[in-house]
């Protein structure tokens, strides 16, 4: 096969890939940047909120964030909202009593993008 | 024929052909348009799976490479010469359902030696489809199966196309290690990820060839997000520090030696694109002369673009 009829192939190729992928919608991803408490850290104090910041925007009302001990009984948290400044940030209030030991925050996020992800990570507490 | 009534009978022809051929395809449409769970990319869980240079990952995405290069000075050829060989190749990976993505990829090569007339010309066009169907968030596990086809007759003689088609039906995998024991937490950020692969020649005089791939990588942006965040500088964050193993041992026809390379390098992993650059050393001499070099920029679209590129069926 010629190099030209090499290359009408390609360009016949992601002409049709471009038409096929041409909708509306979306499908990006949030990751996590940083928390508070921060990430694998140890706090002296109990922490009031946990807070989350994303690479990206994403739906409050459809995110969350789980907060459970080392034996694996879940702390009770508020409802997560997205920050009202920054729509990247995810809070969820600590509303019930730690007591020393490992402790593991659990999130899942929908990006405004509509895409969905998750993950968890761990902090200390020890005063 | 007037203005108006050409185009009609273009849109008639057009529908007398998908009526004669879309049968056969009402069954994969219907598979298409079920309700699929798994999301897209390279994610499972925690846990980011780079697209790496040789072996290929278990993602399927939308997703452009371009351009991957490679050079090497190849074995000693009959003029007692180690040929300099270039390939700069380009791959468009499109999801066309929530866990299924078709590919096609070129490359051009370039094969120079001192004294000796250069060799150019393009790779046979491969065309693939892979489908995502196992993912587990908590264990970070991806498994992927897939069909790349080499189609003959679309690339240079020089450079292997003989006319006929290899078809290379292929297992991909990815594991992150981010379940192992708190106690062991700095190893978590390691993953393995790997591919199992019979690349079956059409031409019966040319061998089938297994071709086992594996990488090993340490993911910077895994520490940071999962395990600990050091307060390390932000170009660091975001460095996956990676081996790659391709392998390959023919199976028949007499062609039964071990072939491939071990690739150390890095890639920089950004929220849409990935830049990546390994060294090559060959593990026998039949292989490479000496150390090359490979390098790739890689575009994750439908990160970058994302109002314009969805899978076309199914949930998100």
């Amino acid at each position: 096969m010629s190099k030209t009829t090499t290359l009408r192939v390609i360009s016949h190729a992601i002409a049709v890939a471009i038409l096929f992928g041409s909708c509306t919608g979306a499908v990006a991803h949030a990751f996590l940047d940083n928390a508070t408490p921060k990430v694998g850290s140890v706090v002296t104090t109990p922490p009031k909120t946990i807070r989350i910041q994303f690479t990206q925007r994403i739906e409050g009302a459809f995110s969350h964030i789980h907060l459970f001990a080392a034996g694996g009984q879940e702390i009770a948290t508020g409802p997560a909202a997205a920050d009202a400044s920054d729509q990247a940030v995810l809070t969820a209030p600590i509303t019930g009593t730690l007591a020393p030991g490992h402790y593991e925050v659990r999130w899942d996020v929908l990006s405004v993008d509509t895409h969905h992800t998750n993950g968890h990570f761990p902090f200390s507490y020890q005063p | 024929m007037s203005i108006f009534s050409y185009p009609l009978s273009r849109v008639q022809k057009y529908k007398r052909l998908l009526e004669s051929h879309a049968l056969p395809f009402v069954p994969l449409a219907l598979f298409l348009l079920l309700p699929q769970p798994a999301h897209a990319h390279a994610i499972a869980g925690n846990r980011v799976f780079p697209a790496t240079l040789e072996v290929d990952d278990p993602s399927v995405a939308t997703e452009l490479t371009l351009p991957a290069v490679s050079w090497g000075r190849g074995p000693l050829d009959d003029t007692g010469n180690f040929p300099n060989t270039t390939n700069i190749g380009a791959e468009f990976d499109l999801l066309v359902a929530p866990n299924l993505a078709i590919g096609i990829s070129d490359g051009w090569n370039s094969q120079t030696a001192k004294g000796e007339r250069g060799v150019y010309g393009f790779d046979s066009i491969s065309v693939s489809g892979k489908y995502l169907f196992y993912e587990n968030d908590d264990r970070e596990i991806l498994m992927s199966a897939g069909l790349v086809v080499d189609i003959g007759g679309t690339g240079a003689s020089g450079f292997g196309d003989d006319g006929t088609s290899t078809f290379t039906p292929t297992l991909y995998f990815g594991k992150g290690m981010g379940d192992l024991p708190d106690s062991m937490a700095l190893l978590k950020p390691f993953a393995v990820t790997g591919t199992l692969g019979v690349a079956i020649a059409q031409n019966r005089s040319n061998p089938n060839v297994f071709q086992p791939g594996f990488t090993l990588q340490y993911s910077m942006p895994y520490l940071k997000s999962a395990v600990k965040d050091y307060d390390l500088p932000d170009f660091i964050n975001h460095l996956v520090p990676v081996v790659e193993v391709p392998l390959s041992v023919g199976l028949n026809n007499g062609a039964h030696t071990w072939g491939g390379t071990i690739d150390p390098g890095v890639i920089y992993l950004a929220r849409t694109w990935e830049f990546a650059v390994e060294a090559t050393l060959p593990l026998t001499a039949g292989d490479q002369h000496g150390v090359g070099v490979a390098g790739e920029f890689h575009v994750f679209l439908d990160d970058l673009v994302p109002a314009f590129f969805q899978p076309l069926t199914g949930g998100i």
